[in-house]
């Protein structure tokens, strides 16, 4: 802008001089909006939320502290938290693997109304060296499989139990179980560890994992609907920071840090089966004349 | 069929599944009266792995009676094909129907269409041509499936219904063969798919 | 003045010690009525952990005085290069955290393990059944009585011994007439630790042997998992474990009781460090 001051005095038309000013000052400002709006949109809406306890379930010990590492966290089986504050633990928030566990809380008056926030999809899980060559959810009914689930209170627990029901093998493959546990993260740690044949987690616990596991699909007409529901507590002295969590977990944000660690959106598109291909749009027969 | 029974119920498709076998009555009475029941023997108890089996497979005739429902409603059929398919869904219907109440009768709740929702490649309505090919294809696959069944089934009641019901889905396949401009059949063996297969298959078309 | 207020600050000190410790258990018997807790007990999970828990506890304390006393005898009474070492390599489970002990049974072992190719060349299964369950148990509570085993033997007037063999009997004579007798006391102490360590044990039992109510779920496992699905229960096995804690502490009391009468009209002279 200087030298323009400058090159304009020079050029002696001083008006012509502080009209081009102008423009580039124009310019240089416009520049800057477009750029600082640009910024402040890649800044996250809600400054990181603290001072608050979110007790969660297991499957979401990487997720939540990614979309919010502020809280501090406390992540186990959705019942033993449940339980946990049932007898007057001091979480603000209690996400849950399922809706069930948050209204039964609300039911007591535990929690306020729950909110679901994100799906999440069934799987099993073998070694990566498959010593039992599993290739196939009936393969599980085979002799000698070893199998570990979480106990039936857990949410992925009473999934499993509800995958195996649709299916009809629930007896052949509960003879297999050798053993139950608390939450869904001791399950993957025993099939990673190559102790287990197989294991039944959710697909984004195996994701975790990749190198030490091989994902099984469940097959999708027999998934049980896996709904992911959280509420604040009400006993929580820090309700205005506890909604403001929930919120950051809904936003937009969120709500994509989710999808990127696997979890599925909340409602599923509904495909319409097209009967004819899309119409052809007319193409652009004027083209755009600048300057000339 | 006054009444829908409560299997019937399960195994209405989507789009008026009901109305179609309401009108399909009438389509029914046209076709060939012999052989249209399935086997009258009572199921008994049926074992755990002949209930695993049975619903696989009511989620393949939910797959056909889905395809068929569109193929139908596409309205690229000419009039041969289209009374073919409608013959068809009736006859899955049907298929699905008796299934389900294997399933009622064991004290389970089958698959309802409600349940799961399934997607096709892209393409496949947009002409007469595609949608018999894709028929082609789904009948294979459910061909596939009730040959694998019928080895590996211990009820013999339901052993003569899944044997009735594959020669049934040999018919389509064959018909959907000549509407497509293949050969009507050409293997003396037709392949069968283990329970595994069949359901990996059905995964393709599944959402 | 000052005595006063020194007698005083003892009984506070005795009495805030004594009521945290009473409490807890006391608490376990009076959060529900008594019927609540008896009704619990013939829920099928308290039985089947009790089940296995007597079954696994008796075949881990059988192995562990099987082996674990020759072992203490040994470190007891012989003198070798790296004998201190080996005491405390044998004392490092009483130190080490139960999970990581387990961790460590998985990585020896388990099916993946140092040993798990030559345990199902053998046809030996130690996955997740009640046999992965003793070798918790056993390593985990075996140190607690080799420790006490290894006092008592140490405690042993070593006269009396050269003694018993002067007089002619052979090693072996000499240690079940002699030893034996003289240690039991320190022995039985031992072996009464064990056994409640054993009862108790969880960490390495979970990550080993896993939990499956009726073959490896223990009553300490059954408190964990049913906390999380019904309290009552929980607080039923709580209290019955408490029960079962004192009756063993009772036992070795009154065994003591009675062992210090009865030896104490023979072997006055004899008087060791373990009675």
């Amino acid at each position: 802008m200087h030298s323009m001051r400058t090159r304009a005095s020079r050029h002696g038309s001083s008006r012509g001089g502080r009209k081009r000013l102008r423009l580039a000052l124009a310019g240089t400002l416009t520049a800057l909006i477009v750029l600082g709006g640009g910024l402040a949109s890649t800044i996250p809406a809600g400054a990181s939320v603290t001072g608050i306890t979110v007790y969660a379930a297991a499957s979401l010990t990487d997720v939540f502290p990614a979309i919010d590492p502020g809280p501090r966290y406390s992540f186990a089986g959705s019942n033993t938290l449940s339980a946990q504050i049932q007898l007057g633990a001091p979480a603000d928030v209690f996400a849950s693997a399922n809706t069930s566990i948050p209204a039964a809380l609300f039911a007591k008056g535990l929690v306020e109304q729950p909110v679901d926030f994100t799906r999440n999809t069934l799987v099993i899980v073998v070694p990566k060296a498959n010593p039992a060559g599993i290739n196939s959810i009936y393969d599980l009914t085979n002799p000698g499989v070893t199998i570990d689930i979480a106990n039936s209170a857990v949410p992925v627990g009473s999934y499993t139990l509800q995958v195996l029901g649709q299916m009809n093998l629930t007896k052949a493959v509960l003879a297999h179980v050798v053993s139950e546990e608390t939450d869904v993260r001791d399950v993957l740690s025993k099939v990673a560890l190559g102790q287990v044949d197989a294991g039944f987690v959710y697909s984004t616990d195996a994701q975790t994992v990749s190198g030490q596991v091989t994902v099984i699909k469940v097959p999708a007409w027999a998934q049980p609907k896996v709904t992911y529901a959280m509420a604040v507590v009400t006993h929580s002295p820090n309700q205005a920071a506890a909604q403001s969590f929930i919120q950051e977990v809904l936003s937009k944000a969120g709500q994509a840090k989710l999808r990127s660690f696997g979890f599925l959106p909340l409602v599923k598109a509904k495909e319409k089966i097209a009967t004819k291909p899309p119409a052809k749009k007319k193409s652009a027969k004027h083209t755009l004349m600048i300057g000339r | 069929m006054d009444t829908l029974t409560r299997s019937q119920l399960f195994c209405s498709g989507l789009r008026g599944g009901a109305a179609l076998i309401a009108t399909g009555s009438v389509l029914g009475a046209l076709a060939d009266t012999a052989g249209a029941t399935p086997p009258a023997g009572a199921l008994g108890v049926l074992p755990a792995g002949d209930l695993a089996y049975t619903r696989l497979l009511i989620a393949v005739e939910l797959l056909t009676i889905d395809f068929y429902t569109h193929a139908i409603g596409s309205k690229h059929l000419r009039l041969g094909t289209l009374a073919d398919a409608n013959v068809a869904l009736i006859n899955e219907t049907e298929h699905c129907t008796y299934l389900a109440g294997a399933i009622t009768g064991a004290g389970g709740t089958p698959l309802t269409a409600a349940d799961i929702s399934f997607s096709y490649p892209n393409g496949s309505f947009f002409s007469a041509g595609s949608v018999t090919g894709l028929a082609v294809v789904l009948e294979l696959l459910s061909l596939g499936a009730y040959l694998g069944a019928a080895g590996n089934l211990s009820s013999p009641v339901l052993q003569t219904a899944v044997a009735q019901i594959t020669a049934n889905e040999a018919q389509h396949l064959s018909a959907f063969s000549t509407h497509s401009g293949d050969p009507a059949f050409h293997e003396a063996f037709p392949d069968a798919l283990t329970i595994a297969e069949a359901s990996d298959a059905l995964d393709a078309y599944t959402s | 003045m000052r005595r006063l207020l020194v007698t005083l600050a003892f009984f506070a000190a005795y009495v805030v010690a004594l009521s945290f410790l009473l409490l807890p258990l006391v608490a376990l018997f009076t959060h529900v009525t008594p019927g609540t807790l008896l009704d619990q007990l013939s829920n099928p999970v308290v039985g089947d952990a009790l089940v296995v828990s007597a079954k696994t506890s008796a075949v881990a304390q059988a192995l562990i005085i099987l082996f674990g006393t020759p072992t203490a005898y040994l470190l007891a009474t012989r003198r070798f290069p790296g004998r201190t070492l080996l005491v405390t390599v044998v004392e490092l489970p009483i130190v080490l955290p139960p999970a990581a002990a387990g961790i460590g049974l998985i990585v020896a072992f388990g099916r993946v393990g140092l040993l798990g190719g030559t345990f199902s060349a053998l046809g030996i299964d130690v996955s997740f059944n009640q046999a992965a369950v003793v070798l918790a148990i056993a390593f985990v509570a075996g140190p607690f009585y080799v420790r006490q085993a290894i006092a008592a033997f140490e405690a042993v007037d070593d006269h009396l011994v050269m003694a018993s063999r002067t007089l002619g009997a052979g090693p072996v004579r000499t240690f079940f007439r002699v030893v034996l007798p003289l240690a039991s006391g320190g022995l039985a102490a031992g072996a009464a630790l064990a056994l409640a360590r054993g009862l108790g044990e969880f960490g390495a039992t979970i990550v080993f042997a896993g939990s499956l109510q009726g073959r490896t779920q223990t009553l300490p496992l059954a408190i964990y998992y049913e906390f999380a699905v019904n309290l009552n229960v929980a607080l039923a096995i709580a209290a019955l474990l408490v029960i079962i804690a004192a009756a063993i502490l009772l036992s070795l009391k009154l065994g003591s009781m009675w062992q210090s009468s009865r030896l104490g009209s023979r072997y006055r002279y004899a008087i060791t460090a373990s009675s």
